[in-house]
């Protein structure tokens, strides 16, 4: 459903992601995942089309959207529950809503009334505030109200830009669930977390990335079970354990020796 | 042609065309439209030292600018004290109304700046109108007499001339002397990048009210002259709002930050109007639409313009040639080639020690109901490398930030070396021993590199606002010390060759080293460095590594921030790890990577039963 | 202190309060759709006064007619405005285009001049011009006519905003531009249609302003000047705020001016915005009501 080839994109005077492949396919759950600074903000922002690539290509159901307008791929079906939520302050949590099915523009009126329906399914408690302004909820309700709005948009791929980040872990466990049950209906999702380990519980697939690459690439399960990915996270790769064991025997040359400091004087 | 020779032609020059002009001028008419530039000038001049060095939009100057012209007038024509003696009262207390608006305003920027500004010039000139008593309200005040040289009334347009074209030349010799100098490069360093300014060690405050007061004075004697000449008379109208506007429009035209192009704007707007009186009530419409057109076609003005023509490029080459600058950069140059060039590698003897320099204890800052550090303590020891890390919002920044005195800690002590920083203002810490970089770099983008360094010696000298205008042997030394400094700073970060070059022209990686010279320059205790490694490939990485080992050899202790693991692990010391706001482990590289609460942390808890 | 000449300098406050109000609400819808400060806004008051007056005088055309007209003309007004004095600069930062808003009021003032004369202009009022008996106190009528119009448009205004998908687009594009974005909203649009809107504020403030003083070139800076002062005391970005701020003003200006001294009038606007500025720069609705448009 979504191609990504060899997508490079600057951030600023930085180059943020440095050649970037992957895919997603229709009804999976892929996990985006990686260290802070490892790419994956900016590769949502790619897709999304607030940031423009200056190599590569990008792919959504055999129509090249490389370099597309933001306002243009969320009516092509891509939509985005960004990092951080972004609830529109002031507006109530209906009004939020509606603006999520902006970018569906066949939908008629009774359409609309079968989706919101459908959301306050998903999210019970919705009903209980549905007319309190953006900037009154807190954290967990206003992830529920950002991903019930880009589900209003009936699109068919969601991308999900850390949902976890500043949630307590209950409504982490909550948020996870409910992903889980959209993708079950139908919707593709490819999700950007930090929490690796409560990402790859649910999904299909999972791409690693580090400094800009993709580094692994595997099923969810493979990924669960393998240590490199603490290396990854972590730094403990084995030439930093090498670079540290030369540091550690200059320091002890240096103390039992001469003595003498070198200095760039 | 030697240095002697090239600095007299600049004086000959003026001389040659000062005593010329009034002979080639024939009316009186355009006589006295030359004053009227020059009294605008003046005043732009002085609009350009708070706004194009020091980057704070004033919409006051025609206020000044009354101000020092109604303080002639009245004490020339109540008091009976001549227009020479009346110069000095006129510029203090235009710059005494520059201190008044200045220290209310320090607090806002950009359009509520404008905005105060405004009100205030609005206000000074309704006082004018009303404050009939002093100022004769709307009538104005007539017969101001012109000043004397001896037996000679210096009544008419050409003889008022040269008083006017001495002082001008005066005025903008002084501005751009400044810009050149300590007190200069703080304001342009609160222009570019006030936060980071304020951790160079530049006291804003101070600064910001002096750039406001010395703007003042500046159109205070351009008022002076007004009032001296031409028709020696003045009333409350003309010190309007539109006209401080129209001195905004003559500093922008003649662009922004430049003494000259101040001069050549003044000009250009006050003789322009006139010659185009043929077109009668329209020349106003195509002036403002002139204007609209030069903001989007021309924003550097007219001097912008100037600067990146290949004539002014060789002329101002030829003149910078041998500057003192030059000078030292050159013989740096020819010392390094001579002598063994490379930084022998280090052997990174410096593991820390048990001396301990920095103490953190109960540290928490909370935003509103967000805890974003949580009672957080740590010790950073002298000489070691210590790295502060966890996952994206664990808090590292906020501490980074209290420490350097950009945030106040809602809790907790900071104590460097025994002594209390928490809660101290930037500059103040900087003066302890304290010096930091940033994550997303903020270097004086328009300066040269070689001015960035010299600001980060801003807490280690001394020169104020008289010693950079008049230069005396100590301010010389100052200066000239300080620039040897700056450039084996720029050798030791590899930056040599790159010393006039715009911050901001350079790479990415390059930049990040400009920010460590600006910040080492300083002779800190303790370096803080926010995410240094961001946006480095690996090549640039490796050189950060062999660049904090030197430092650390110099006896630098140095706190990083950082999200490369790889160079965590790899360089420090010593490591704290932080989650939402609290210290959750601490140790050696080793220990920390096996630490199973640190693993959760950044690969997240499988939570419950999913 | 004779409560009918209180009351009179009540409903005097509450009218050049509501004219403020709405060129106040003009600058802020603007500034939270584009983060700039239009200087020229006090002109947008300016310009449709002397179109409306032209109208009405040199071509006779009834007063109903000469509002559609003029509220359609500003319109588009507010839409080539944006155009020229704000899309071209709108990445470079806010000193460019405060000096280009400012250059364009300067254009707007002469033009006015070279187009309608120097000599001020009567504008013909909507209603007779003899003083009305409100409970025994004597009151413009045109007073009365400004509060009520105001009213209403605000009421209309708050109707849009607050009811329909095209409020809420453009509420949504003030509030957060990128995640508007995401949503398939055509941003660009919305800012013209802020601009336009704001626009037709100022003619709204300018056809209903115009009979009480005369129409003149200059009319627009100091309404424009006193407006900016309201939003920055009602909190700068809030649309209440901006209301509030106005009326407010324009009643402490009328008692000012008579109990304290009516020569500094014009200076109760500003000493009161620095006041606001030094000590709670947030104005009175700033953080808690953070609401845009």
């Amino acid at each position: 459903m979504l191609k990504l080839e060899g997508v490079e994109t600057w951030y600023g005077t930085i180059q943020a992601i440095k050649g970037i492949s992957l895919d997603v396919r229709q009804g999976e759950i892929v996990a985006l995942l990686g260290a802070n600074g490892a790419g994956k903000s900016t590769t949502i922002n790619t897709i999304t089309g607030l940031l423009k690539p200056t190599k590569g290509r990008i792919e959504f159901m055999g129509k090249d959207i490389t370099g597309m307008e933001a306002e243009d791929i969320a009516e092509i079906g891509i939509a985005c529950v960004p990092e951080g939520r972004h609830i529109f302050p002031g507006l109530t949590v209906m009004d939020n809503l509606m603006l999520g099915t902006v970018p569906n523009k066949r939908g008629s009126s009774g359409d609309i009334e079968k989706d919101l329906e459908h959301c306050f399914e998903i999210f019970p408690q919705l009903r209980g505030f549905k007319e309190a302004l953006g900037w009154q909820l807190s954290g967990g309700q206003q992830q529920m109200v950002a991903i019930a709005r880009a589900l209003m948009s009936r699109a068919k791929l969601l991308l999900m830009d850390e949902p976890s980040l500043g949630l307590a872990p209950v409504l982490v466990q909550e948020v996870f669930k409910i992903i889980k049950e959209i993708n079950q209906t139908g919707t593709t999702i490819l999700l950007v977390e930090q929490n690796a380990r409560m990402a790859l519980l649910i999904a299909n697939r999972g791409f690693v990335l580090e400094t800009g690459r993709v580094m692994l690439v595997d099923t969810a399960a493979n990924l669960l079970a393998n240590d490199e990915m603490t290396a990854h996270y972590l730094g403990a790769h084995a030439h930093v354990k090498e670079a540290r064991e030369r540091r550690s025997a200059r320091q002890r040359r240096g103390e039992n020796g001469d003595g003498r400091a070198a200095s760039s004087n | 042609m030697n240095t002697r020779t090239k600095r007299l032609v600049i004086p000959v020059v003026l001389v040659v065309a000062v005593l010329a002009l009034p002979r080639l001028v024939t009316t009186n008419y355009w006589m006295d439209l030359i004053n009227l530039s020059i009294s605008f000038a003046v005043a732009c001049l002085g609009l350009n030292i708070v706004l194009g060095y020091a980057g704070q939009l004033s919409l006051a100057q025609a206020a000044f600018w009354g101000v020092g012209a109604y303080c002639s007038a009245i004490l020339t024509t109540q008091f009976g004290l001549s227009p020479w003696a009346s110069m000095f009262p006129a510029f203090f207390v235009a710059a005494s109304f520059g201190v008044l608006l200045g220290i209310p305003t320090l607090k806002l920027s950009g359009h509520y700046l404008a905005m105060a500004t405004i009100g205030f010039g609005i206000i000074v000139q309704l006082i004018l109108v009303n404050a009939i008593w002093l100022t004769n309200g709307s009538d104005g005040i007539t017969t101001i007499p012109s000043p004397w040289i001896g037996s000679l009334e210096l009544k008419g347009p050409g003889d008022f001339f040269y008083v006017a074209a001495a002082s001008l030349i005066l005025f903008t010799w002084g501005a751009i002397t400044l810009k050149d100098s300590r007190v200069g490069r703080a304001f342009m360093a609160i222009r570019e990048n006030e936060m980071a300014a304020g951790t160079m060690g530049v006291d804003t405050t101070y600064y910001k009210i002096t750039a406001f007061a010395l703007s003042a004075g500046y159109a205070g004697f351009g008022g002076w002259l007004f009032a001296h000449s031409c028709s020696h008379y003045i009333s409350p109208d003309t010190f309007s709002f539109d006209q401080s506007v129209i001195l905004l429009v003559m500093a922008v035209l003649g662009g922004n930050g430049s003494a000259i192009g101040s001069i050549v704007g003044a000009t250009l707007l006050t003789m322009l109007p006139e010659m185009l009186r043929f077109l009668k009530d329209s020349y106003m419409m195509f002036y403002a639409a002139g204007i609209v057109v030069i903001m989007i076609f021309m924003p550097t003005g007219i001097a912008g313009l100037v600067k990146t023509m290949p004539v002014s490029l060789r002329l101002r080459a030829w003149w910078n040639a041998d500057s003192t600058a030059a000078r030292q950069v050159a013989a740096a140059d020819s010392t390094r080639k001579s002598s063994d060039a490379a930084l022998p590698a280090t052997s990174r003897v410096c593991t820390g020690s048990d001396q301990v320099l920095l103490t953190v204890q109960g540290l928490a800052k909370h935003f509103g109901g967000l805890k974003a550090v949580d009672g957080v303590d740590m010790k950073v020891r002298r000489g070691e490398i210590q790295a502060l890390i966890g996952p994206n919002g664990s808090g590292k920044t906020t501490i980074l930030n209290m420490l350097s005195g950009l945030y106040i800690p809602t809790a907790g002590e900071i104590t460097l070396e025994g002594t209390s920083i928490s809660g101290k203002k930037p500059h103040m810490i900087t003066a302890h021993g304290v010096a930091r970089t940033f994550q997303n770099i903020r270097l004086f983008g328009e300066l040269s590199v070689l001015d960035n360094v010299l600001i980060g010696q801003h807490s280690r000298s001394k020169a104020g606002l008289v010693a950079s205008l008049f230069r005396p042997v100590s301010q010389r030394a100052e200066e000239a010390a300080m620039r040897k400094k700056a450039i084996e700073m720029l050798e030791f970060v590899g930056l040599h060759g790159k010393e006039f070059s715009q911050a901001n022209s350079l790479p990415y990686g390059r930049q990040r080293m400009l920010e460590l010279a600006r910040a080492l320059v300083s002779d800190p205790k303790l370096l803080l460095l926010d995410e240094p490694a961001a946006g480095l490939n690996a090549a640039e990485t490796e050189a950060l590594v062999e660049l904090l080992y030197h430092i650390c050899d110099r006896g630098i202790t140095i706190l990083l921030v950082e999200h490369d693991m790889s160079l965590v692990m790899n360089v420090s010391d010593h490591i704290t790890v932080l989650n939402f706001g609290q210290k959750i482990a601490e140790g050696s590289a080793e220990e920390v990577e096996h630490n199973q609460e640190v693993i959760d942390a950044y690969l997240g808890t499988e939570v419950g039963n999913a | 202190m004779d409560w009918s000449t209180n009351l009179q300098m009540v409903v005097a406050g509450l009218a050049m309060g509501s004219i403020y109000a709405l060129v106040a609400l003009g600058f802020v819808l603007i500034f939270n759709a584009v983060n700039v400060v239009n200087f020229a806004q006090g002109e947008f008051a300016m310009v449709p006064a002397f179109v409306a007056v032209w109208l009405m005088s040199s071509l006779n055309i009834p007063f109903p007619l000469t509002c559609v007209i003029t509220v359609i003309f500003m319109g588009v007004f507010g839409i080539v405005f944006q155009r020229i004095a704000y899309y071209p600069l709108r990445d470079r930062g806010f000193l460019p285009v405060v000096i280009s808003t400012i250059g364009v009021g300067i254009f707007l003032k002469n033009g006015a001049q070279i187009v309608f004369g120097a000599e001020p202009f009567a504008m013909t009022r909507p209603t007779d011009a003899t003083a009305l008996d409100i409970l025994g106190v004597f009151v413009d009528p045109q007073y009365i006519v400004i509060i009520l119009c105001t009213m209403v448009l605000l009421a209309f205004q708050h109707f849009f905003f607050e009811k329909t998908m095209l409020g809420k687009k453009m509420r949504a594009t003030a509030q957060d531009k990128q995640m508007a974005r995401l949503l398939g909203i055509r941003v660009a649009k919305m800012i013209a249609i802020t601009f336009a809107y704001s626009s037709i504020l100022g003619a709204a403030a300018g056809i209903l302003v115009g009979p009480i003083f005369f129409v003149t070139k200059d009319m627009g800076a100091m309404i424009g000047l006193k407006a900016f002062c309201s939003a920055i005391l009602g909190g700068f970005g809030s649309v209440p705020g901006a209301i509030l701020g106005g009326l407010f003003l324009g009643v402490i200006e009328v008692f000012g001016s008579y109990y304290i001294s009516s020569a500094y009038r014009d200076a109760f606007a500003f000493i009161i915005m620095i006041l606001v500025l030094l000590l709670r720069p947030q104005g009175f609705f700033g953080e808690k009501i953070a609401e845009k448009a």
